[in-house]
């Protein structure tokens, strides 16, 4: 069952959308599919630095 | 709506009205006044130590202290190095100040008496400090995070909720329009410093040059002597969760100039009745941690048939949607805008799950679902539960919440509280209410009369104010 996608948005913030809805402008699909669970699991070890991207700078 | 970056951040806000009112009083506490001069030196001060331990945009400063002038001023100090603040309560176990501060990564404490905790560099608030030189500090990014807050939530592990100064700012401002803030106002701020409830009542008044009296949490629940204070100083604005409000209303209290907001839980239909009478204004504020603190409100009016969560405030958007986002009558209340969170601190997952792409406002924003069951109606939301408290009796599902309006309605009763022990149904009441179960028999369904009744002589409230559930299952 793969119903639900990983995606991210301007500021590589993830989240997970169903599969068969139009996905929102600012928004895209990284390619990983699976259940919403599956999806959570894979968010938790590739969303590493959790600040929106406009600050993270050089901090 | 505002245009993103418009409004500008706590820090600025506040130095510009410490410039143009320097002579005004800013924050009472106890015997202590400090004029609005006197506490943007201190912040000033103190911001140069903290630059010199480290602080700086990226940063996170754990303040351990008890509510007082000395945490005010070091909640605006970290937040004018750009860092971030991390509010803990030298009240709660040592335990858990230990679990939150390490689970947030904290670069630095502020505390007062002995540190908690020696895994993290320590800056004492207390005792003389040799000045330290000033740092020269730029408004912090609308972006970057101003405060994290931990929530126990109902999983029960508790959870950094990161706002950032754009959504605090929004906030600020949206509840200036609401209750039309001026500089001859006087904010009583009773909240814990862990409840994100006591953001607005802090800062709002920093902001518009009125002026702030603090109140140690555990004082307000002593209702004459927080009437007495009330009176004294001239409050003309206060926050209170419904529990809060109950118990100046015990005291007697009347305020017929005060603005009362009453958040933090539902607000029962009697009690909103009975307050309104004796305030000269009640609002219903509703909102999550993780849409800065105030989502929506409504104008109690006199003699409330039924009460409202009403509409969204400035900078935000609420959206009553089902399992796919689609708008529907009845449902779980998702908030969106301005006013939405980061996320959780270190919970990718958790974040990914509850703050959501938002397919009703700008490209790339997120919706943050609530978790609260709401009904639109002609005057607004009207809250409902939560999702997950609907509890099953012997295969029934119960709405404690009914249950609790319907026992609140009987003569005698001052206040209920229902709960669930193993297959019955429990509940505890304060007041005197001969024939309380046959009472209700008449009007509930069998199944949702409580077949035990306890009684109380008051409601036991957690430090936030709000009832302490596991205090009262103990009593079961």
């Amino acid at each position: 069952m793969s119903d639900v996608l990983v995606v991210v948005n301007h500021e590589e913030q993830y989240s997970v959308w169903a599969a068969g809805r139009e996905l929102p402008p600012g928004w895209r699909a990284t390619g990983f599919a699976g259940t919403r669970e599956e999806c959570l699991a894979h968010i938790e070890t590739v969303w590493t630095d959790m600040r929106p991207l406009s600050v993270r700078g050089g901090g | 709506m505002p245009v993103l970056g418009a409004l500008p951040t706590l820090v600025e806000s506040f130095g510009r009205q410490a410039a143009s009112t320097p002579d005004r009083i800013a924050l009472v506490a106890g015997d202590e006044r400090l004029t609005y001069a006197a506490l943007d030196e201190a912040v000033d001060r103190l911001a140069a130590r903290l630059a010199g331990a480290g602080a700086r945009p990226g940063t996170l400063v754990g303040i351990c202290a008890a509510k007082s002038a000395a945490c005010v001023t070091a909640m605006l100090a970290v937040l004018r190095t750009g860092a971030a603040y991390l509010p803990l309560d030298p009240a709660h176990p040592a335990a858990r100040v230990e679990l939150v501060l390490a689970d947030s990564r904290a670069d630095l404490l502020l505390t007062e008496g002995e540190p908690v905790t020696t895994a993290v560099p320590v800056l004492r608030l207390d005792g003389e400090h040799p000045p330290a030189a000033p740092v020269p500090t730029a408004p912090p990014d609308p972006s970057s995070p101003a405060y994290v807050i931990y929530t126990s939530g109902s999983t029960g592990t508790p959870k950094g909720v990161v706002v950032p100064h754009r959504a605090l700012a929004n906030l600020l401002a949206g509840m200036r329009e609401l209750v039309g803030s001026t500089a001859g106002d006087v904010w009583l701020s009773a909240a814990s410093l862990t409840f994100d409830m006591s953001v607005p009542e802090l800062y709002l008044p920093l902001v518009t040059g009125g002026r702030l009296v603090l109140v140690d949490p555990k004082a307000a629940l002593l209702g004459k002597r927080l009437a007495a204070l009330i009176e004294r100083e001239g409050v003309t604005h206060m926050q209170a969760t419904p529990s809060g409000w109950r118990v100046l209303l015990y005291a007697g209290f009347r305020g017929p100039r005060l603005t009362a907001l009453a958040g933090g839980e539902a607000l029962p239909a009697a009690l909103a009745g009975d307050l309104r009478s004796r305030v000269g204004r009640l609002v219903n504020m509703y909102g999550p941690t993780e849409a800065a603190v105030w989502a929506t409100s409504w104008e109690v009016p006199i003699e409330p048939a039924t009460v409202s969560i009403g509409d969204p405030l400035p900078g935000a958007t609420v959206h009553v949607v089902d399992d796919g986002l689609d708008e529907v009558g009845q449902g779980e209340l998702a908030i969106g805008g301005v006013c939405v969170a980061d996320g959780y601190l270190g919970r990718p997952a958790l974040t990914a799950d509850r703050f959501v792409p938002d397919p009703y406002g700008e490209p790339g924003s997120r919706l943050y679902l609530t978790g609260d069951v709401v009904r639109r109606t002609g005057a607004g939301l009207e809250y409902l539960r939560r999702a997950d408290t609907q509890v099953k009796v012997r295969g029934y599902r119960v709405e404690l919440g009914e249950v609790e309006a319907a026992m609140d309605g009987l003569p005698g009763v001052r206040q209920s509280v229902a709960a669930v022990s193993g297959d019955a149904l429990v509940a505890f009441v304060v007041g005197d209410c001969p024939d309380l179960r046959r009472r209700l028999a008449a009007i509930l369904p069998a199944y949702m009369v409580p077949t035990r009744v306890i009684p109380l002589d008051s409601v036991p409230l957690t430090p936030n104010g709000k009832i302490d559930r596991r205090a009262l299952e103990e009593k079961i």
